[in-house]
């Protein structure tokens, strides 16, 4: 039996012998969530309330080690152990790598997946989802932070704002749902009368820590939430800094626009806002079609601007969260690979700036296809695409620097800490920038890329491509650098910069699923971790996958193997030894003397 | 009644002869000169010969001096010589070779009044050979300096300081893109 929600039931005989959430197969959207911080005392009680379970296990493990266990045993031997262990623990641990992972899947369902073990802590049917009267065809969409307590709010649980639409089109109304994430209690639910054609988180929070978002709906009002005075207050205090861009694929025209003012409408709504046009870009419908469009994680961290070159000379990354990938085709190369000739296809990138609408940068491939994924980090992008004259699939790399910073190349300013390269910039400083860009061969297909992230951004970035395969493969960003030469210079080797070959190689061990398949893969998510030198991967698909990946392998943290033993030997050792000669080296002063 | 005369009941030394006599006058002494002896050309050649003495003495001084504060010279080659066979590559014998190269100069600048103490004299010009003692340490300390300037660990260039400048913060904030579907 197939539930409402998307999971299945054996009954006979009228008794339920299994039931399996085959909804996770087909998780829309994907957000994390802390675990509350571990208290104090807590765990003593729990010991004590279970006494007579502590020895029941105890017992048993005994009779594991004396090998007279009955299988029974020994499965009950398992599971108490994977119950015990500290990665399933239920509350926040030291590196961060215990999460809970927050997922909406496509019969409005809401999972939360503990990340050390993957089982559901707890899974929410959203009411407001449901089939009903009011709602023909309900569809969730996406899923947000929506308040996150750390500095002011510490007493309550984090939330999770799941957005979704009454029915298939864009003028659906919407539906929007406040669930706690601790426990999977919805907490409010609103239907406002608007749609929902994008949701723009902002930067801000308020003093609840709620993040303000701005939902916009097909007729460009932006309506606020949470619908507070407080809010309107910060609103208004950025009134001017906030911009909204749309990308219309269809008519292959993106606009830019930025806050106005209150909604002109009959009904007077200060939650309402109103857009004003500032800037457009149309892309020539007969030779270019726009096919995927990719911009940069909002909550990303970039921990240094300049990047060192050899012979110590240094380049600024053009690092603006405001820039827009955009791919376009040819029109006739729109739809599947060998469709078209080389001489009718080929791909134009675009990296515009979506405040002022300035193309930063423009590429074009002849002869290549789509279609085309994307990863937009830091100031770079590597894109996947087909090349049709040579038969292969490509990646491609591009860097962006901010060339107006680079005549900053005096020490003493710096040491007196007269420059200004930390003040804040704006995207009308127009800025001159200068791409560079490589293209390799590779030979898998693709199906989804994402590169890692972590705490402080300071270990080097992979990119974890999902092949066709349904595996994960884990690629050096330096294999992705457009500095690579064929010939690199002593300076360039010991820079790190490998030598350049026409394809990315494909290391077998670099694979982060090993032996194993995520069937039917289609996306993935890393969250960063406490530590920095680790990142946690999820992939989703019609499995679940997730992992903990240290890109340039765990250098802050002791291998699990290290002695302490030896260790604090070795320094009792020594501290003796020291006092030992010590009082000898005395002695045999004092001889001296009294020679 | 005489001085030197030992006969004193009080004493309790009966033949106790006391010879050291501090008066140069020849009436006092109970005990006559030897023969030839005149008290007056004893005193003078004294004198000369102390001032001898200690001409001869603070001219050694001197030239000790001197030799003390030309003694980094050779030490300023040594290190020069080692530190050429570490290598430009940052490697623990280049590193400790550094360190010695610096400290050493450092640690004979602290202890210059210790070194030309046995040479005190009220005769002895110590200013010069100090200055050129501390005038070697300061190029010992300077061959150190540049020797450290040439394993790249002086912040000399830009990309020391500015690796360090967290991004700028962007004062406009864009979102949207393609309409949820």
């Amino acid at each position: 039996m197939v539930m409402e929600d998307h999971s299945l039931l054996l009954v006979q005989q009228g008794e339920i012998v299994w039931s399996r959430e085959d909804g996770l197969a087909s998780v829309v959207d994907v957000t994390t969530s802390e675990l509350p911080v571990q208290k104090e005392g807590v765990s003593v009680a729990k010991v004590e309330q279970n006494l007579f379970e502590w020895l029941k296990g105890h017992m048993l493990k005994l009779k594991g080690t004396l090998m007279i266990a009955s299988p029974d045993d020994l499965a009950a031997i398992q599971a108490l152990r994977l119950r015990s262990s500290e990665k399933s623990k239920m509350t926040r641990d030291h590196n961060g790598f215990r999460k809970l992972l927050i997922v909406l899947t496509r019969a409005g369902k809401v999972f939360a997946l503990h990340t050390g073990d993957g089982r559901v802590v707890w899974s929410m049917l959203l009411p407001s989802l449901r089939k009903s009267e009011a709602c023909e065809n309900p569809v969730g969409l996406h899923i947000y932070q929506w308040q996150v307590p750390h500095h002011h709010a510490l007493d309550e649980n984090p939330s999770v704002l799941v957005v979704g639409r009454c029915g298939p089109s864009l003028s659906a109304p919407s539906v929007l749902s406040f669930i706690d994430a601790y426990t999977g209690m919805e907490l409010k639910s609103l239907s406002p009368a608007h749609t929902a054609a994008q949701v723009i988180p902002l930067p801000h929070t308020d003093s609840t820590e709620q993040r303000l978002h701005l939902i916009i709906d097909d007729n460009q009002h932006a309506y606020l939430y949470p619908r507070t005075p407080e809010a309107i207050d910060i609103l208004k205090h950025e009134f001017s800094n906030v911009y909204w861009y749309s990308v219309d694929a269809d008519n292959g025209v993106i606009r830019g626009h930025a806050l106005k003012s209150n909604c002109v409408q009959e009904a007077v709504d200060e939650y309402c806002f109103d857009f004003r046009d500032l800037w457009s870009v149309v892309f020539p419908s007969e030779s270019e079609k726009i096919i995927a469009t990719m911009t940069r994680k909002a909550n990303e961290v970039v921990h240094t601007q300049a990047k060192v070159m050899t012979d110590y000379d240094v380049m600024y990354k053009y690092i603006s969260k405001n820039l827009l990938f955009v791919a376009n085709a040819a029109p006739k190369a729109a739809g599947e690979i060998g469709t078209v000739i080389p001489e009718e296809a080929w791909l134009v990138i675009y990296i515009l700036d979506t405040v002022t609408g300035r193309i930063l940068h423009r590429m074009t491939h002849h002869g290549c296809q789509g279609p085309v994924h994307a990863v937009f980090s830091e100031n770079w992008v590597v894109y996947h695409y087909f090349n049709l004259r040579a038969h292969r699939y490509e990646m491609s790399v591009v860097e962006i620097y901010d060339q107006s910073r680079a005549d900053n190349k005096d020490v003493w300013r710096f040491v007196l800490g007269k420059h200004n390269l930390t003040s804040p910039i704006s995207s009308y400083s127009r800025p001159e920038v200068i791409a560079k860009s490589q293209s390799y061969f590779f030979t898998h297909s693709v199906k989804a890329i994402e590169a890692t992230s972590t705490a402080k951004g300071i270990t080097s970035k992979q990119l974890l491509i999902g092949t066709i395969g349904d595996q994960v493969l884990a690629l050096d960003k330096r294999f992705l650098d457009p500095r690579r030469t064929v010939n690199p210079s002593q300076a360039e080797k010991e820079d790190g910069i490998i030598p350049l070959t026409d394809s990315l190689p494909i290391i077998p061990q670099s694979y982060i699923t090993h032996a194993l398949k995520v069937e039917g893969l289609r996306g993935i998510v890393t969250v960063p971790a406490k530590l920095e030198s680790t990142s946690l991967v999820f992939v989703y698909g019609v499995d679940l996958f997730f992992t903990q990946i240290a890109p340039s392998r765990t250098y802050d943290s002791l291998t699990e193997d290290f002695s302490y033993a030896l260790l604090l030997l070795t320094i009792v050792a020594l501290v003796a030894a020291i006092f030992v000669t010590w009082v000898l080296s005395e002695r045999k002063d004092l001889q001296d003397k009294w020679r | 009644m005489d001085k030197g005369k030992g006969v004193m009941p009080s004493n309790g030394r009966r033949w106790a002869v006391d010879f050291s006599d501090n008066s140069t006058s020849p009436s006092s002494r109970d005990v006559p000169d030897p023969p030839g002896f005149s008290r007056a050309s004893i005193d003078q050649d004294d004198s000369t010969l102390s001032r001898q003495k200690k001409d001869a003495e603070s001219n050694w001084k001197a030239q000790k001096a001197w030799e003390v504060a030309q003694a980094p010279f050779k030490n300023l080659l040594m290190m020069g010589f080692m530190m050429w066979m570490a290598g430009s590559t940052v490697h623990l014998f280049s590193i400790g070779i550094t360190f010695s190269a610096l400290w050493q100069p450092i640690s004979a600048l602290q202890s210059v009044g210790k070194i030309f103490e046995p040479y005190k004299d009220s005769r002895v010009e110590l200013l010069g050979p100090k200055l050129l003692f501390i005038a070697l340490n300061l190029g010992g300390l300077a061959l150190g300096v540049w020797k450290l300037n040439a394993l790249g660990l002086l912040p000399t260039h830009t990309s020391d300081w500015v690796s360090s400048l967290p991004p700028a913060q962007e004062v406009e904030y864009s979102g949207g893109g393609l309409n949820l579907s």
